[in-house]
């Protein structure tokens, strides 16, 4: 709707060019108002606090303030560059990054297609339902239930000790982390996240099946050759955006999750961040990681969509 | 009309951000230091309590973990009721959520935002930057005027006001003390003695024979010889490797424990420990909760605790099973007949415990007078063992608990728990008396403290020293980088993911993040305050 009365608009304000930002607003003002909360929302929560960002280039003290601290530049970035660990957790967020979209990110799109075949709708209800219930779970409530399931008396453990492993509590393993955190991700989000492409299904022409049975299409091929094409666009307006956050893995479920001996495949850059700003209170060293942080992001999500305007015509501008 | 949208769009940003610096800028004048609220009105015959006065106190502290289980805020206490009542003074408590008592402290600090009264560990903070930077006020002058009770205490006891000030002189925080000696050990290994008796084997001291006896228990069945967490498993065995965990004093110069060359030699024996299944192979994800249901259980044989929490607790839960009895263990030693080089020994001051004046206090007259109650004779009493004539009665010198008390099947600690803060901390000093009270049921808790506390711990303890601003800031940079990597690598070597003969690396690399330096700089802090 939005896109064709936008296109409608601006045909009109080339034809009468004096009308200019008040004519827009009169003739759109409903529009605009509604859009107001939002774009309030964004300049307090989002733009508001860049102005705090320049806390990274100071060494931050509350009581001097924001204009008040002293300035030292890049010194935060090129210390956090030379941290022993800058490599590891570079590398930790980049591979739990990496195979989170692997791995989780296909799983929702393979849910829908599988909830799109049940013919029966009470099922698919049912199923859909108890799929969502682990996205309404707190946080810490499922980090503790990990927890339980992966200690060394857990139902996870067993499952591993019956496949031949060792009766050791999964989460003292560097090795098992990445593992665990990607697959309990899995399970938290993939109905969640199915509804997205539930949603798409719907949209595409029941027609077009009916074209290709009467071509002789079986099952498989009506969903690789109408049902994937179909929600195509939507697959890849939601892959730009998961890129565009390819260095920000959540620090919540880390820090529930790690303990000393797995920092070293599970430490990232936000739960390092909270180490220093939060524990450590430094303010402007973690200030500095965060934009750098964001920066890369978003180069990330500049990038992506570049490159999927030109090989696919969809894009988020 | 595209470029007027942006012009406008422009515009309005500018006047965010225009508007932003102005919110921001505000509010940083020198101000008056002694804000003064409404007039403190003390009682007519001259005494000090109850004053009364309009304005009410605010107070950040932590909330005991036992006491939470109990109330949500220590306004609904008894306690809390009696000194409103005694000392006429309103107050308001604020908790930061359990476990999150860092993460909170610090949004507090940075949000500018302070209450009147603040309980952290303003040492570790830095008293005199703390005081530089206001988040609280010098109280020299306020403890002179308005604390008399704790200047008295002072007075009485130098060696106890050393500890409080910083190298400039200043006093900054309500402390919490400890009276006696034996009153600064209350942790140590503790073992399951019916076990010990039902294999023949006398309870362990040195490294050998706490190795044959875990052994004997590995053999006997029991799934986890020894559990703790890696902090309390340093402070059992590094002794008799000669090291210890942090950093101490060795003839009066200061070590860090991790990078000597003896540490190699106790992770060696950990990592031998670990191989043979002797201590607990879930140590990285230790948790103090599984590790009671495991030593209820029986899973597990030995571990480390409290006399009064852990040993008294435990016993108490199982005082009807012949087959569980617990005893308080020494701290392993190289030896026969050497006393433990280090134990869990804490200085008679406890930082973490005390409690200053914010730098936004509307009335430190009154924060003083509510504070310092806690060191009258009255205050003390009342802080130490609940309200006379509920929780107990004096009988000449000696306290005698009521049977509200003595009655409880749950124990002396649980029973008393929302009428003292003397079975924990406050702003106050212990009294011996509740301690032992403490460690009295059942009474081999006291005799694992009589075991714990023969040590020579006292010469290895760093006493709280006062680094200056910039030290702080230096050290604590390099603090950061070695603790984490020393914490990582530790566990490492013991679990076996790093080899041992990777020890000289690890040791490179801890001079690589200039550990000398921060030695150096807690050496010139440590002169400081040898000279004062």
């Amino acid at each position: 709707m939005s896109k064709q009365e936008l296109t409608v608009n601006a045909g009109q304000t080339v034809a009468r060019p004096r009308s200019g930002f008040m004519h827009e607003m009169k003739k759109n003002w409903m529009i605009y108002l509604m859009f107001v909360p939002i774009a309030a929302y964004y300049l307090i929560f989002c733009y508001k606090p860049m102005y705090g960002a320049m806390i990274a280039f100071q060494n931050y003290s509350p009581a001097k303030g924001f204009l008040g601290s002293e300035w030292v530049g890049f010194k935060h970035f090129t210390d956090f560059f030379g941290n022993y660990y800058f490599w590891r957790i570079l590398k930790n967020t980049l591979v739990i990054s990496a195979s989170s979209i692997i791995f989780a990110f296909p799983m929702p799109i393979i849910l829908a297609l599988l909830m799109n075949e049940i013919r029966s709708n009470a099922f698919k209800r049912t199923v859909q339902t108890i799929s969502y219930i682990p996205h309404f779970i707190s946080m810490v409530v499922i980090c503790g239930m990990i927890k339980t399931f992966t200690s060394d008396i857990g139902i996870i453990t067993d499952l591993v000790v019956a496949l031949g492993g060792d009766r050791v509590s999964l989460l003292t393993k560097p090795d098992a982390f990445v593992p665990i955190y990607i697959i309990s991700d899995i399970w938290q989000g993939v109905g969640w996240g199915s509804i997205i492409y539930l949603s798409a299904l719907t949209n595409i022409n029941q027609e077009l099946y009916e074209a290709a049975t009467i071509d002789g299409a079986n099952r498989w091929q009506q969903t690789l050759h109408v049902t994937l094409p179909g929600i195509a666009p939507t697959i890849i307006i939601m892959l730009i955006l998961r890129l565009g956050s390819v260095l920000s893995v959540g620090y919540e479920k880390i820090i529930l999750l790690y303990n000393e001996i797995t920092r070293e495949t599970a430490d990232v850059i936000s739960s390092f961040v909270y180490r220093k700003g939060l524990q450590e209170m430094s303010w402007s060293y973690s200030s500095a990681v965060g934009l750098f942080n964001s920066v890369v992001n978003f180069g990330f999500i500049i990038g992506t969509n570049a490159i999927s305007r030109r090989v696919s015509d969809t894009s988020l501008w | 009309m595209k470029s007027n949208t942006k012009k406008w769009l422009a515009l309005l940003l500018a006047g965010m951000m225009a508007l932003s610096l102005v919110a921001c800028g505000g509010g940083n004048d020198d101000e008056e230091l002694l804000a003064v609220g409404s007039e403190v009105i003390y009682p007519e015959d001259g005494s000090v309590y109850p004053v009364s006065c309009e304005d009410e106190l605010t107070v950040w502290a932590t909330l005991n973990s036992s006491l939470a289980t109990r109330v949500t805020n220590f306004g609904e206490t008894e306690l809390a009721q009696a000194l409103e009542d005694q000392t006429g003074i309103k107050v308001t408590y604020i908790h930061p959520a359990q476990g999150g008592q860092t993460e909170q402290f610090n949004l507090l600090i940075a949000s500018g935002d302070l209450p009147d009264i603040i309980n952290y560990d303003w040492s570790a903070m830095g008293a005199e930057s703390s005081i530089d930077n206001q988040y609280i006020l010098k109280l020299n002058t306020i403890i002179d005027k308005w604390a008399p009770n704790l200047g008295k205490l002072l007075k009485d006891r130098p060696d106890y006001e050393k500890m409080i000030k910083t190298d400039e002189g200043s006093l900054y925080v309500f402390p919490f003390f400890r009276e006696a000696p034996i009153d600064c050990i209350y942790q140590g290994p503790i073992i399951r003695k019916d076990l010990l008796d039902k294999l023949g084997l006398e309870s362990p001291e040195t490294i050998d024979e706490w190795e044959t006896v875990l052994r004997a228990f590995k053999a006997d069945g029991i799934e986890i010889p020894f559990s703790t967490s890696v902090s309390f498993l340093h402070k059992t065995f590094a002794g008799a490797f000669g090291v210890n965990e942090g950093s101490y004093l060795v003839d009066g110069k200061i070590v860090f424990g991790p990078a000597q060359d003896e540490w190699k030699d106790y992770l060696t024996k950990m990592n031998q420990w670990y191989n043979e299944g002797l201590i607990d192979p879930n140590i990285a994800s230790y948790d103090g909760k599984v590790n009671t249901t495991n030593v209820l259980t029986g899973r597990v044989a030995a571990t480390f605790g409290s006399a009064g929490g852990s040993l008294g607790g435990w016993s108490r839960a199982k005082k009807d099973d012949p087959n569980f009895k617990l005893a308080g263990a020494s701290y392993a030693v190289a030896k026969k007949g050497d006393k433990p080089e280090f134990a869990a020994v804490s200085n008679p001051y406890l930082a973490s415990s005390s409690y200053a004046i914010s730098g936004k206090c509307k009335n430190p007259e009154l924060a003083a007078r509510y504070l310092d109650y806690g060191y009258s004779e009255a205050g003390r009493n009342l802080y130490n063992f609940g309200p006379e004539g509920v929780t107990y009665n004096m009988d000449g010198d000696k306290v005698v608990f009521t049977d509200l008390v003595t009655q409880n099947p749950d124990g002396l600690e649980s029973a008393l728990i929302t009428y003292v803060m003397g079975t924990y901390s406050g702003p106050f000093m212990q009294d011996s008396r509740i301690v032992e009270a403490m460690q009295s049921d059942p009474i081999t808790s006291r005799e694992a403290v009589i075991l714990w506390a023969d040590n020579k711990m006292t010469e290895h303890l760093l006493p709280p020293t006062s680094p200056t601003v910039e030290e702080k800031a230096e050290s604590s940079n390099i603090g950061s980088e070695v603790n984490t990597y020393v914490g990582e690598m530790t566990l490492k070597f013991i679990t076996g993911l790093e080899p041992l003969d990777k020890f000289e690396e690890y040791q490179k690399n801890l001079k690589s993040f200039n550990l000398d330096r921060s030695v150096e700089l807690a050496e010139i802090a440590l002169d400081r305050y040898n000279k004062r």
